[in-house]
């Protein structure tokens, strides 16, 4: 096992490296000079050469981009344009929001679409089955920034019973929570449904209904266990899908974490911070996949560490 | 947002190159019960993005301040905005915006990355593999991301929401044609065109091409909806079409601030994008269910 997490870990590094490269011609290609950027409309042309000396910027590019992996490996990853503080600062304080709103967000679609999913498993072919994938397939094709309007319209303006959010606090957390699981909630919903199916469709299921075990226990022990497996995978992509849907919830609802953060740092042309944003998004990414893997490995027998 | 996982996408894509040859595809989508209602919809949007804009009752552009923010009435159906726009006006002139970038963007997603994993699949050996690597440097950032940074370079407007709702399908049809790329290659007629000199060119766009494309339209249907969304997502956050275009995800950004006055403004644009999606998303589910009656919830 721990062979095979050594192995995913390294074959992830050249992916990464990658990123960085992509995410390095990508600054270099943004319109302005970052230069005039930092140092502002007034600076002199001696006070832009020492800028530029400063953060190598009168270097080769290949000079450029080894300083850019070394100060990124070592934690700089520079400072902000639009605030003067460190960019990790900066990050760090974002990033406990966004995680809080992604947990609590899959939390609610997996334990949500899970119930549906299998509710209308097992009801195949009713109303309930059918109310179940009319609300999955609206969940999934609801736009967020609109389910977010509706929410915000009814329980903030209409009911009065929910802040309109902007904060951290529990009952701020309520509805950017639910209007982020609600996709995810859509497609584990779905997912769990169809898994459930075929699994209740295998020989072993035929073989404990013939040794007299009772349906509770067949549903219970043998095919959700099963249908479990390739559910796992979905949840693991929906939770990257989370962490970069945050970006639109979160500016709808003025929640200050990353995705909030990143549009605050379009707007204002903080470089340095969508740079690092960009580079913490992708090995947010890059590490949900490596954990996807490593779960299913452990849950399901079948797959060889090797 | 959703994504379609890997394995369905190989179902469909087997699925879809044994169903394409069967002339009945239409006849057996039409008695497909959500996917009729998809073919339906996804029909009357496109219709709308062709002819909408010559169906407008009032200008879409026309400010009218003695009709501010006004209610569903005979002469608004669906109301006047904050500046006394007719809604219902601007909901269709936006449908060109609207549905024209996110097929738009969908089809040159399609069609770059197509050519992409057409020619890795084709050329094999160390440029397939590094070719694959930067896909997956690609796939490594979340798609909406792709889109932002690439809105960043080139600045706001119709033309880079195209590119930019079109950059995060690249890589995902690329790895999609490449891998059936792969399993046809091998097959007779390809080695006989190679044998008989044909060039690199015409054995990828006379006989490789044909024969990859039927799962490269399915899957670009389960993907207009997922673009639709991203599009209409950049807009909605300032950085796509510009107001006053009547572009749908910008109206809604617009309606925000009247959301407790007038809440019409928002609700119209926002069920109109719904509708949408919905209708491709059903209509792509419906052609997969089709072309694989094994994946079908409704067999």
């Amino acid at each position: 096992m721990t062979l095979f997490l050594a192995r995913r870990i390294l074959q992830a590094l050249p992916t990464l490296l990658g990123v960085m490269v992509a995410i390095f011609f990508f600054v270099h290609a943004l319109p302005g000079d970052p230069a005039r950027l930092y140092a502002g409309q007034e600076a002199t042309a001696s006070e832009l050469e020492a800028i530029r000396s400063r953060f190598g910027l009168d270097r080769s590019l290949p000079e450029q981009f080894a300083r850019y992996v070394a100060t990124t490996a070592g934690g700089d990853l520079g400072t902000s344009f639009r605030s003067n503080q460190p960019v990790a600062q900066v990050l760090t304080r974002h990033l406990g929001p966004t995680v809080i709103l992604a947990i609590s967000a899959i939390v609610v679609a997996v334990i949500g679409g899970m119930l549906l999913g299998v509710l209308a498993a097992m009801r195949r072919n009713t109303w309930a089955d059918l109310g179940v994938t009319a609300v999955s397939i609206l969940g999934i094709s609801t736009p967020s920034f609109f389910l977010a309007i509706l929410f915000i319209y009814l329980f903030a303006v209409e009911w009065r019973v929910l802040p309109v959010s902007g904060s951290t606090s529990a009952r701020g957390l309520v509805l950017p929570t639910l209007t982020l699981a609600a996709s995810s909630l859509g497609t584990i919903a779905r997912f769990a449904r169809s898994s459930y199916l075929e699994v209740a469709g295998e020989d072993f299921v035929r073989t404990a209904r013939a040794k007299g075990l009772t349906g509770r226990v067949i549903a219970g022990k043998h095919v959700l266990r099963n249908a479990l497996i390739p559910v796992v995978t979905i949840v693991g992509l929906q939770f990257g899908f989370l962490l970069s849907g945050a970006i639109i919830v979160e500016t709808v609802f003025n929640f200050p974490g990353l995705g909030w953060l990143l549009i605050q740092s379009i707007d204002a042309r903080d470089y340095p911070v969508i740079q690092a944003l960009m580079l913490v998004f992708a090995i947010q990414f890059l590490v949900i996949n490596l954990v996807v893997d490593v779960v299913y490995a452990l849950i399901d027998p079948r797959v060889s560490y090797a | 947002m959703p994504e379609v996982p890997a394995a369905s996408d190989a179902q469909a894509v087997g699925a879809a190159q044994r169903g394409a040859a069967r002339p009945s595809l239409l006849a057996r989508l039409l008695r497909h019960r959500s996917g009729s209602v998809g073919l339906a919809l996804s029909a009357i949007f496109v219709l709308l993005a062709v002819v909408g804009p010559y169906l407008t009752p009032y200008d879409p552009a026309r400010q009218d301040y003695l009709a501010l923010n006004q209610g569903a009435s005979a002469a608004h159906w669906l109301g006047t905005d904050n500046f006394g726009r007719d809604i219902l006006s601007r909901l269709l002139a936006g449908a060109r915006y609207s549905i024209g970038i996110g097929l738009s963007a969908t089809f040159l997603g399609a069609l770059v990355g197509g050519a992409w994993g057409l020619w890795s699949g084709y050329v094999g050996g160390v440029l397939d593999n590094l070719s694959m690597r930067a896909v997956d440097i690609l796939l490594a950032f979340p798609g909406l991301l792709l889109a932002i940074a690439m809105i960043t370079l080139t600045g706001p407007g119709v033309g880079p929401v195209v590119l930019a709702s079109a950059i995060f399908g690249v890589p995902i049809f690329a790895r999609l044609v490449r891998g059936s790329v792969l399993a046809v290659k091998e097959r007779a007629f390809v080695e006989a065109a190679l044998g008989l000199g044909a060039g690199g060119a015409r054995v990828m766009l006379r006989h490789l091409l044909p024969a990859v494309i039927a799962p490269v339209v399915v899957y670009a249907s389960l993907r207009s909806g997922v673009t639709l969304l991203v599009a209409s997502g950049l807009s909605f956050l300032g950085l796509g079409v510009q107001p006053p275009a009547p572009e749908w995800g910008a109206m809604l950004s617009d309606a925000q601030l009247y959301l407790s006055l007038h809440p019409l403004m928002a609700f119209a644009p926002g069920v109109t994008i719904t509708l949408a999606v919905l209708g491709f998303n059903l209509l792509g589910d419906g052609l997969r269910d089709v072309l694989d009656p094994r994946l079908s919830g409704e067999a």
